[in-house]
């Protein structure tokens, strides 16, 4: 039995939905006479009561509709929220790589390669090790032409390729992945899967939130189905998807 | 205290790996520091990201930064010395040196105020200490005000027909002290930002407040009395007092300045520290 690396905990994450929220004077005056202005707030159980337990070497699909709260099961794990309820273990030497947005903290007007060590750095990476890092990242994006030009000149595709090259160059333990295949085209998507693959290969643990029933089948051994919050599966990859299937329709 | 651990539940076959709360970790003063220091290489690369896009695209590029002090000094001897006519020697040096230091802080604290609103989608996305953020644009500032400052001492030097003084071994201190005040006041408005959208405009109003409130433009020694001791303790004066004692007389601080700038600097940096880690942990949610 190999190690537990993520263990959540009956973990909920409640958003406060706070339609007409202003701090407005003028509207706050309004609202004693017009019930429309008045502030509701509205209670959002994004995740309720989800218990999780991941190994080493795993590699979870995530699937649920829209709002589901996979994005929000990522980001409790990567430690960015704090759970209503509940709590989120991870091994604590385990260094975790949150590939939920590609190319945060990018600068339109920086060249690539001034957005590679700023991207990186943003990830706690020292000089050193980005410097040791970059030509894996250059010969990774594809991009070594264009890297002493500015960021703005970059199509979309080539952004993502980038940010995605700095990303995976990051060896994590743990892999949280969010939907980054719905995005790029078919070569971008073929590179994607073979990283993964080879992530698999070394024995990391990955944590794959996606919409595309093929990319989970390809990567993944076992599937958490989720649905308004609530985790209402968890287990082989093909009754999960099937489930998923039928939840959507 | 250490960060809440446990080993992996129910002690079967799994090895003990030692899990922890991340979101609970690192929450003491010690740690937060130590992972801000780790993080230096970000702080970094944040300043340098700010300092290259000042000038980027322009033909001139970095020589703004050494042309623009020296605009000023044209500027400021025209208005004050030809035009006001000014009978107090090298006015225009006087009200540079507060200037200058004055607009350290004014444009940090402005930059400040919005700089964990503005960073909410990097929050959102990669952990690493928040407080980063305002700490970047507060030594962006300082950078700009030590190059600023590297132009124009020189050129007063000469102008003034003086020597660099022996007191410019204080300036270092000076500079640490109004740092420190700077640091509390980005911590405390970048963080009442996350609550109150509205401090942009407070502070906007407050620093023109402030800004007359400090002997600036005026020399102290004309305010009529009670006001003189009073201003003393305007937080700004302790450092631009500090600053036209060693550049403008040649001579060191007196001991109310020196009080009111340590007072101010390190009272500041610990109220500002405080606050933001007492409510750094909804930060992420809020923004």
């Amino acid at each position: 039995m190999t190690s537990v690396l993520i263990n959540a905990e009956a973990v909920s994450k409640c958003f406060y939905l706070r339609h007409n929220r202003t701090n407005d004077l003028k509207v706050r005056f309004l609202a004693v006479f017009h019930q429309r202005h008045r502030e509701v707030v509205e209670e959002f159980w994004a995740l309720r009561e989800v218990s999780l337990t991941v190994r080493r070497g795993e590699a979870v699909g995530i699937v649920g509709a829209n709002g589901s709260g996979k994005s929000t099961l990522l980001r409790l794990i990567a430690g960015l929220y704090l759970p209503t309820s509940g709590r989120v273990l991870v091994a604590a030497r385990a260094r975790i790589g949150a590939m939920i947005e590609l190319g945060v903290g990018f600068h339109p007007e920086l060249t690539g390669e001034e957005n590679v060590y700023l991207n990186a750095s943003v990830y706690g990476l020292n000089r050193p090790q980005i410097d040791a890092l970059y030509p894996r990242i250059l010969d990774y994006s594809g991009l070594a032409h264009f890297m002493d030009t500015p960021l703005k000149s970059y199509s979309t595709g080539m952004q993502l390729r980038l940010g995605f090259a700095v990303a995976a160059s990051l060896d994590p333990d743990i892999l949280l992945l969010d939907e980054i295949f719905a995005v790029g085209d078919a070569a971008f998507q073929r590179r994607c899967a073979d990283t993964l693959a080879e992530f698999r290969e070394r024995g990391k643990t990955i944590l794959f939130v996606s919409h595309a029933a093929a990319a989970v089948q390809a990567v993944c051994d076992r599937v958490c189905v989720l649905d308004h919050g609530r985790l209402c599966f968890d287990g082989p990859v093909e009754s999960g998807l099937a489930l998923y299937d039928r939840l959507i329709r | 205290m250490a960060a809440r651990a446990i080993e992996s539940s129910g002690g079967e076959s799994a090895t003990a790996v030692r899990l922890v709360d991340r979101a609970l970790e690192g929450r003491h003063l010690g740690q937060k520091l130590r992972s801000i220091f780790a993080y230096r290489e970000l702080i970094r690369n944040l300043v340098a990201k700010d300092l290259k896009l000042k000038y980027r695209g322009s033909v001139l590029g970095f020589f703004w930064s050494l042309i623009n002090p020296l605009a000023m000094v044209a500027v400021y001897t025209l208005a004050f010395t030809y035009i006001l006519q000014v009978q107090q020697p090298g006015f225009p040096f006087f009200i540079l040196l507060g200037l200058l230091a004055w607009t350290f802080f004014s444009n940090a604290a402005l930059m400040a105020t919005s700089s964990l609103v503005e960073g909410g989608a990097l929050m959102k996305a990669v952990r690493f200490p928040r407080a980063v953020l305002p700490l970047a644009t507060v030594l962006f500032n300082l950078v700009q005000y030590l190059l600023t400052a590297a132009v124009l001492l020189p050129v007063m030097f000469v102008a003034h027909r003086m020597p660099p003084p022996t007191a410019i071994v204080i300036f270092p201190a000076v500079v640490m002290l109004q740092l420190a005040f700077t640091v509390g006041v980005a911590l405390l408005l970048a963080t009442a930002t996350t609550f109150f959208r509205d401090v942009r405009h407070f502070v906007e109003i407050g620093l023109s407040m402030l800004f007359w409130t400090t002997p600036i433009v005026y020399p102290l020694s004309q305010v009529p009395d009670p006001m003189r001791r009073v201003l003393i303790f305007s937080p700004m004066s302790g450092f631009v007092l500090a600053y036209q004692a060693i550049f403008y007389r040649g001579a060191a601080p007196a001991a109310a300045e020196w009080a009111s700038a340590a007072c101010w600097g390190l009272g500041m940096l610990a109220v500002g520290t405080f606050w933001f880690l007492s409510l750094e942990e909804g930060i992420g949610d809020r923004v």
